[in-house]
Formats: C-alpha cells, structure tokens, sequence
C-alpha cells in the first residue's frame, strides 16, 4: 500500500508516495496464483495511518505476474475495486484513494 | 387558540402582530420523563421547535443538522394519549397549532449510531456487528465492523453494548486478480472468451465480435512504427475458426483506413466490411517449420505474431 500525501504545486499538483505500507502476516487473506485479497484489517490499518500522519489517502498496489511492457486490470479487479473504492470514499470522504496494477516494465492505475 | 391563527389557516400566513411572538411549550423524552418548559416563535418551523426541545432537554438530537433528525418528536394528546411521530417538519409552529399539534411535546431518542458516514438505528442495545451491518444494509460476508480508529475487526457474533451516538467504521476486504486463472482451462482446451480475457489482463484492448456464426477478436490500440505506417496504432482483426483452439488463429484483417508509406498495404488482399467497418486481409501466415500449436499458442501468441507484420519481421507471407 503506497500512503500518498497531495503536492498542491499551482501548475503541477500530484500526489507524493510518504510512505510504503508493507503487509504483515495475516494482512493477504488469499495469495495464491492469480488472486490476492487485501483484509480489511490491513486496509483499515493504512486508513489509520494515513489519520496519524495527516496524509491524503491511499494507492493499492497488486502485480499481473507475466504482464511485461503492458498491463491492464483483470475483469475481476474492475468489478471488485469500484466497490471497495466506495467502501473507502464511505470511510473518508474527502481522502483519495486508487490501485494500480504493476507488469515487469508496465503499470496502470 | 386566537381565532387571528386560525384565520391565517386560510390564506397560510400569520397576522403581522403575531410574527415575533414566541410562546411557551413544554417537552419531555418521550414517553413518560418530566416535562420542561423552553419557547419558540409562532414562525419556526416543527424542525426548529424540535431542535429547541432538544437542547432543552440537553440531548441534542442525531444526526446532528444539517442532516435530518432520525429521533421522532410527538405531541401529548388529550387522556395523556401520544400522537404518532410528526412528519411534516417544514411546517410553521402557528400552523401545526392550527392542525392541531398541543403545546406538550415528546421527544423519542433513539439508539442512533454511525457506520461509516451513515447514520442509523440500531436493532438493539445488544445487537451483534453481524445484526448491526446487516441493519445498515452492509452485507457481513462483505464488511468487518471495527470500533473507530479500531485496529482489530469486532467479533460478528459477540453482542455489543451500544449507546446512542456510537461511531464504528465498516471496512471491505480488498480484493484483486483473476476469477479465471485458478479456474483457468488447460492449454489446448481454453475457449477464446478465456483468452480475450487473459489478453485485456495482459494490458490489450480486444474485444470479441460475433458476426452469424463467425467469431472475431478485435484488437485496438496496437502500436506500429510510423513511419512506414501513416498512423501510430492499428486496430486488428483476428478470424476465430470454430474448432479453437484445435483449429489455429491464422492471418488477421487490418482496420481502414490506414496507409503505408509504399502507397499499398504490404501483404493486402481483399476487403471486407465486417461489424460496420472496412477492413483489409493481411497474408501473415505460421512458417511451415513452425506451424500452430494449440498446446502453446494463444490469442496473446497470435496477436504479438501479428504485430511482426507491422515490424517487418518474424515469419513468412
């Protein structure tokens, strides 16, 4: 999980990575060949850190293993992260939240 | 009750003199709690009256404005009777009166509670995060209830101990891959709606067309050098024959219009309009030596054999 934090630059805002989440045990309930799911735990755990450390919000980060110099979110990632995106915009209304998808040289968001 | 109020019933506004008036009205938590007397303008609104009960009584109601009150408010009717929750909020005090509404109002507080940015009634003062969620229309398979700012999700099936104004945060799980992969046919028996699905997680832009009996695979977006070509990107055309896998992808169609700086398509052949569009066959043929083979090619195989067309390499016409 990237904790992101907002560059309010007048020409060129962005969102600066301020801290990279790792998951601790228990945080991946599933991880198996071709699926990863996040526990609300881990999920909740960044939400809270994100409060502590006055931050924007929050990027989930997954890879396509095999994916090389394109990529793209599966059928089953674009039906699942919209409502989890609701879930989190609930939470936090005024956060910002995304995912992306990493290939070896590739990556969407 | 003066007539001069029921008189302003008929044309729904009240005598100037009584405008700043403000009068005495009693409240209690419903039902039975002693009353106490705070006042209210002939002009507020029931919602404003209700507010004002409510700080009299020192128990602000939830949610708090500008949201509209869950908690109900009733007014004592004759034989010590109470009315069913008024609805009508918008309307002026003078007018209530009019309809009816007595000086000796109550006011229901509810167990109100928070999930997320939501407000809500609870079931019960025991209820489980299970019975909570599923109070709040959160399905529990679905969401773990955590207290706010709670690092640990709240047993499902433990009864809380809940009191109004209770905050908690409903978290989803996060889900991410491919429903196909695990289940995933074997190679050499995968259909092409599984291989248009890897190709898109892939990163491509394909699509299947259904055209009679004939499937296509349509593939946008293919980056090609330009120059030669007179565009960056070509959408493809790929033919499915009906015995896929078995039966290899061979050759593609090329989107028109499109140009080469040759003044002719290489390898073109004829053309045809399929799914609205025109589009030209490309002769883009396997090596003798190195023909199709179901157990190791695929749609994302065929489609980076195609795009050696474009790069004037790989295999023979």
């Amino acid at each position: 999980m990237l904790l992101v934090g907002r560059n309010t630059h007048p020409q060129r805002s962005s969102l600066l990575v301020r801290e990279v989440l790792a998951p601790h045990e228990g945080d991946l309930k599933e991880q198996e060949h071709g699926a990863i799911t996040f526990s609300s735990r881990y999920l909740g755990r960044a939400l809270l850190r994100v409060r502590e450390l006055g931050l924007a919000g929050f990027i989930t980060v997954h890879t396509h293993p095999g994916c090389d110099t394109r990529v793209g979110f599966s059928p089953y990632d674009d039906s699942s992260d919209p409502e989890l995106m609701a879930n989190l915009y609930d939470l936090q209304p005024t956060g910002v939240f995304g995912s992306v998808v990493l290939g070896d040289r590739a990556a969407q968001g | 009750m003066p007539e001069e109020l029921s008189a302003g019933q008929a044309h729904g506004k009240l005598a100037d003199r009584f405008r700043k008036k403000q009068i005495k009205l009693g409240v209690r938590e419903w039902p039975d709690a002693r009353e106490i007397h705070f006042k209210a303008s002939l002009t507020d609104s029931i919602a404003e009256v209700f507010a004002k009960g409510a700080n009299a009584l020192g128990e602000p109601l939830l949610p708090l404005a500008p949201q509209a009150p869950l908690d109900a408010l009733r007014y004592r009717k004759k034989r010590a009777q109470w009315s069913d929750p008024i609805t009508n909020l918008d309307q002026p005090l003078w007018l209530a009166l009019v309809h009816g509404v007595t000086r000796h109002l109550g006011i229901e507080y509810k167990l109100i509670v928070k999930i997320n940015t939501r407000w809500g009634v609870a079931p019960s003062p025991t209820a489980t995060p299970r019975e909570l969620l599923t109070s709040f229309g959160m399905n529990p398979q679905e969401f773990s209830l955590y207290t706010q700012d709670g690092v640990e999700p709240l047993l499902p099936d433990t009864p809380l101990s809940l009191q109004r104004g209770d905050c908690f945060e409903a978290q989803q799980d996060g889900k991410y891959g491919s429903t196909v992969t695990a289940s995933r046919a074997r190679r050499g028996s995968q259909t092409i709606e599984d291989d248009v699905e890897a190709t898109t997680e892939a990163g491509e832009t394909a699509r299947l067309i259904t055209v009679g009996s004939q499937k296509y695979v349509e593939v946008r977006d293919i980056n090609v050098p330009s120059p030669p070509w007179g565009k960056e990107r070509a959408s493809i055309l790929i033919a499915v024959p009906a015995t896929y896998p078995s039966g290899g992808l061979d050759a593609f169609y090329l989107g028109l219009p499109f140009t080469h700086s040759s003044g002719s398509i290489p390898n073109g052949q004829w053309t045809v309009i399929i799914d609205g569009r025109s589009w030209v066959l490309i002769s883009w043929h396997y090596h003798d030596s190195r023909p199709w083979n179901p157990l190791q090619d695929h749609l994302t195989t065929h489609i980076r054999h195609c795009r050696g067309f474009f790069l004037k390499r790989g295999v023979r016409q």
